[in-house]
């Protein structure tokens, strides 16, 4: 397996970028865990719990004879260590503390004995479940670091390997900066309840994991060519060139359903952005919205950008998670027609072909999209040939990130933004780009009121959501969420590709998840055979 | 003087006439080509070149659809053949910005597709894209040429024959320019500039800032030969009898470097055409769906794209050929001849 940079931390609680979180996957648990089938949420530390007070209170029964890996027993305190003392603690630089908050309030972590641990909350909290997965971190390694007042240097990756002490199913054994990540079996690990080994084979079957650093994805591609890894996840785009080669170079290509990325265009309908007025007035037009939703070529997207490998998305949930999914929404068809009509009926007129505002404005307009993107400046151009179909000119700007978040987030200097954000699993985690107080509410971002009557609803409805426990209650309130999406179009979806895995035939007890990749369950995974070169 | 003019470009007649092939199906794109630039297909994404061949007695192209979508392949629609038309009317389009037609050389209809080279990523004809390309960075260069050399043979000079203080203020700046690697520069100068401005403003910028890098050789030259020039007697006579700078610089100096002028021109084109397509394919240089010789290599950078269409790296040769011809100009002019005259 490559992975594509260095990893920034060993530290559980300090990591963000997506390669330290991938290899700290494999050295941490939480108590609970989310099932890579279907979401729900599992025993992973915890063996079970009991709901109570309404879902203001959780009692979790930790399993009995846990070990970390260096041997030292784990009971309730390391659990309350870890949250009063190190994602509590203001002086821990964590961004998993917003998550393990209900209304700016931290939950009550207690402990009762060596193995059951009690968490309350203000009010209930639909998500709490999820988020009791986050790590946790040993008190007898990291206490000092926290008493001294430097854990935010703490199990950095100068640190010697055999001091990051986890309970995951692998420990770290080498890291070489640049290079590889090694991981070795840990020896003390106990797989979580209901978890079946692959037959044959102790939990974690394979005894060593190497994790190559290779920034470049080419080069990624022709390491996994010619053998040098067993797994890859596949762009559709890169289907032309694996697919002729996958009997010689025994890999199966593993396709699991539309992926959880979400791309879009928005518009700026911030009433406070620096732009000319009448161009904010087009897009505050519900009908102006519609009609562009209805020039785009979807599947001129799917075919071109995604290799004929993807699907049009519906809306703000992804169909993958079938818990929350609203059935009876649809994308929206290509009908340049309609769309024409559509815009006439929002107060624009056609001029030989060319769309203009009731004040005589041509509607141009820029999009801006990010350049480090290939896929989204290849939708930007189909998109660019679609509405000139309808009249309308697009002039595309590709921005470096930074450039385009500054732009976007701070100076509210944009008209139409091309873009993507990975989607989430419990619709909760949309509240930042869904509520109108939301930093990623990118239409109209922190809004101190809503703004418009159909985003006062969609807030009360996520308010909602949060609070209520049943999971039929919930699937309602953000059904009704997803409709006033659909109808109101402050993101118009574009398509999402499959998520493809190249997998060598040499490995065995790989699953294909929606959710949870082809490895749901990394211990479960063993290796049959060994490549011959040939 | 002119019959030695004459028998100098005599002698680089092959460079030169493969040159002025492109260079004038590069002017007259919009008719040789049978797509605009921007006309997409996108049903015939990376279609492969398919020619027309004779069928029931006439030059036809079959129809094609995808056979499969994943590995781009494409199979005849069968029975369906579409005739090839010659002189006939097909997009519309403005020749050179001005004058409105519909007259292209030759075309086909709908759903049939001309399909010389190939198809990019869009269904956009490579062939189409090529000679607007090959006008876009033939222009470019040319007007960039011309600019350095109006700064660089001036600079030149007013170095060479003044002398002093201004010898050395404009040379050390040219100095200054030349030490700083050409491609960083340009970088440098284009990023000063916000993104996102029209495709005539970025070629307005990309004009100059190619100008800008590119005067300091030039002036070198210039400086030199005018220096040894202003010690001829001619010069010095002219001077005598108080002919101004102005007078000196057209009728003794620049008459007598002519020939250097000739030979450092069609050496630096393909400098600026390098120039113009490492900015283009940097994504720095003019914008999608414009297209220059730079930027359509840059969409064949991916070993996908590679592998899936392979013809789209056809610009890069196009690029190496052209500067081939540059240079073997240069070459050709700069030989001394069969009496032995250095040229």
């Amino acid at each position: 397996m490559d992975v594509v940079s260095d990893p920034k931390t060993f530290n559980p609680a300090l990591a963000t970028e997506t390669t330290s979180t991938q290899i700290l996957g494999y050295l941490f648990r939480g108590l609970t865990r989310q099932s890579p089938v279907n979401g729900k949420i599992r025993p992973d530390l915890a063996k079970d719990w009991k709901v109570s007070d309404g879902g203001r209170k959780i009692v979790f029964h930790l399993q009995k004879g846990l070990l970390w890996s260096d041997g030292a027993p784990l009971d309730a305190r390391d659990v309350t260590f870890t949250f009063r003392h190190v994602y509590y603690n203001p002086a821990v630089a964590t961004a998993v503390r917003s998550e393990l908050m209900v209304d700016g309030k931290p939950f009550s972590v207690e402990r009762r004995g060596r193995l059951t641990v009690i968490v309350k909350t203000v009010r209930p909290f639909a998500p709490l479940l999820e988020t009791m997965g986050v790590e946790i971190l040993p008190r007898h390694v990291l206490e000092p670091w926290i008493q001294r007042g430097n854990f935010n240097q703490a199990w950095s990756v100068r640190e010697p390997p055999s001091h990051i002490v986890g309970t995951g199913p692998f420990v770290l054994k080498e890291y070489l900066p640049g290079q590889l990540v090694v991981l070795t079996a840990n020896p003390h690990y106990r797989p979580p309840v209901g978890l079946e080994p692959s037959p044959g084979c102790p939990m974690p079957c394979l005894a060593r994991l190497v994790l190559r650093i290779v920034p470049n994805d080419t080069s990624s591609l022709i390491r996994f060519m010619t053998g040098k890894t067993d797994l890859y996840g596949v762009s559709p785009q890169q289907m032309a060139i694996l697919k002729p080669v996958q009997k010689e170079d025994a890999f199966d290509l593993m396709v699991r359903g539309p992926s959880l990325t979400e791309s879009f265009v928005t518009f700026n309908e911030n009433p406070r952005a620096p732009l000319p007025a009448w161009k904010i007035r087009w897009f505050r037009n519900r009908l102006f919205r519609k009609g562009i939703a209805l020039s785009i070529d979807k599947q001129a997207m799917i075919n071109i950008v995604l290799n004929g490998m993807g699907e049009a998305i519906p809306g703000p949930v992804p169909r993958a998670v079938k818990a929350f999914f609203n059935e009876k929404i649809r994308p929206f068809p290509l009908d340049p027609q309609k769309a024409r009509t559509c815009f006439v009926r929002g107060g624009f007129r056609y001029v030989h072909g060319r769309l203009f505002d009731d004040q005589g404005h041509r509607v141009l307009i820029v999009l801006l999209t990010n350049t480090e993107s290939i896929e989204r400046i290849q939708m930007a151009q189909i998109l660019q040939a679609n509405l000139k179909d309808v009249g309308i000119k697009i002039r595309i700007v590709p921005l470096q990130f930074n450039m385009l978040a500054t732009m976007v987030m701070t100076s509210y200097q944009w008209e139409m933004l091309l873009f993507g954000l990975t989607g989430v699993v419990d619709p909760h985690g949309d509240s930042s780009v869904w509520k109108s107080s939301g930093f990623l509410h990118l239409w109209n971002p922190r809004e101190p009121k809503p703004d418009q009557p159909w985003e006062a609803e969609v807030d009360s409805l996520f308010d909602r959501g949060d609070t209520t426990l049943d999971l039929n209650a919930r699937k309602k309130i953000y059904d009704r969420w997803q409709e006033i999406a659909h109808r109101e179009l402050p993101l118009i979806d574009l398509v999402t590709p499959d998520q493809i895995t190249a997998v060598r035939k040499t490995l065995g007890g790989i699953r294909p998840t929606p959710l949870g990749g082809v490895v749901p369950h990394i211990t479960q995974v063993y290796q049959q055979g060994v490549l011959t070169p040939t | 003087m002119k019959g030695r003019t004459g028998k100098y470009f005599r002698r680089a007649r092959l460079p030169l006439a493969i040159l002025a092939i492109f260079f004038v199906s590069g002017l007259f794109a919009e008719f040789l080509a049978p797509y605009r630039y921007d006309s997409v297909r996108f049903d015939l994404s990376y279609m492969p070149p398919v020619w027309p061949s004779v069928h029931s007695g006439r030059l036809e192209v079959p129809v094609m659809s995808v056979s499969d979508p994943i590995l781009h392949r494409f199979r005849q629609n069968s029975g369906q053949w579409v005739p090839v038309r010659f002189l006939c009317r097909g997009e519309g389009y403005r020749w050179m910005g001005v004058i409105r037609s519909r007259l292209h050389l030759f075309c086909v209809d709908s759903p049939g597709r001309l399909s010389i080279l190939g198809l990019d990523v869009f269904g956009r004809d490579l062939w189409s894209r090529l000679l607007y390309g090959i006008r876009f960075s033939f222009l470019l260069s040319i007007s960039a040429v011309s600019l350095s050399f109006l700064v660089g043979v001036l600079a030149g000079l007013v170095a060479g024959t003044g002398g002093g203080w201004i010898d050395q203020l404009i040379m050390r700046t040219g100095e200054v320019f030349m030490a700083i690697p050409s491609l960083y520069l340009l970088m440098g100068i284009r990023a000063v500039f916000p993104p996102g401005l029209s495709t005539t403003e970025v070629t307005l910028i990309m004009t100059g800032a190619l100008a800008f890098v590119g005067w300091a050789g030039l002036a070198r030259v210039v400086r030199g030969v005018a220096r040894s020039l202003r010690q001829e007697e001619f010069v010095l006579a002219a001077q005598a009898v108080g002919v101004s700078w102005w007078g000196i610089w057209g009728r003794h100096i620049l008459p007598n470097m002519s020939y250097y002028l000739l030979v450092a021109l069609t050496i630096s084109i393909p400098g600026f055409i390098v120039g113009e397509a490492g900015l283009s394919f940097l994504g720095l240089g003019v914008s999608e769906p414009h297209p220059s010789l730079g930027n359509i290599l840059a969409e064949s950078q991916s070993l996908p794209a590679m592998k899936a269409a392979p013809w789209l790296l056809l610009s890069g040769a196009v690029i190496v050929i052209i500067v081939v011809l540059f240079n073997l100009l240069g070459d050709r002019l700069r030989e001394p001849d069969q009496n032995g005259n250095a040229g």
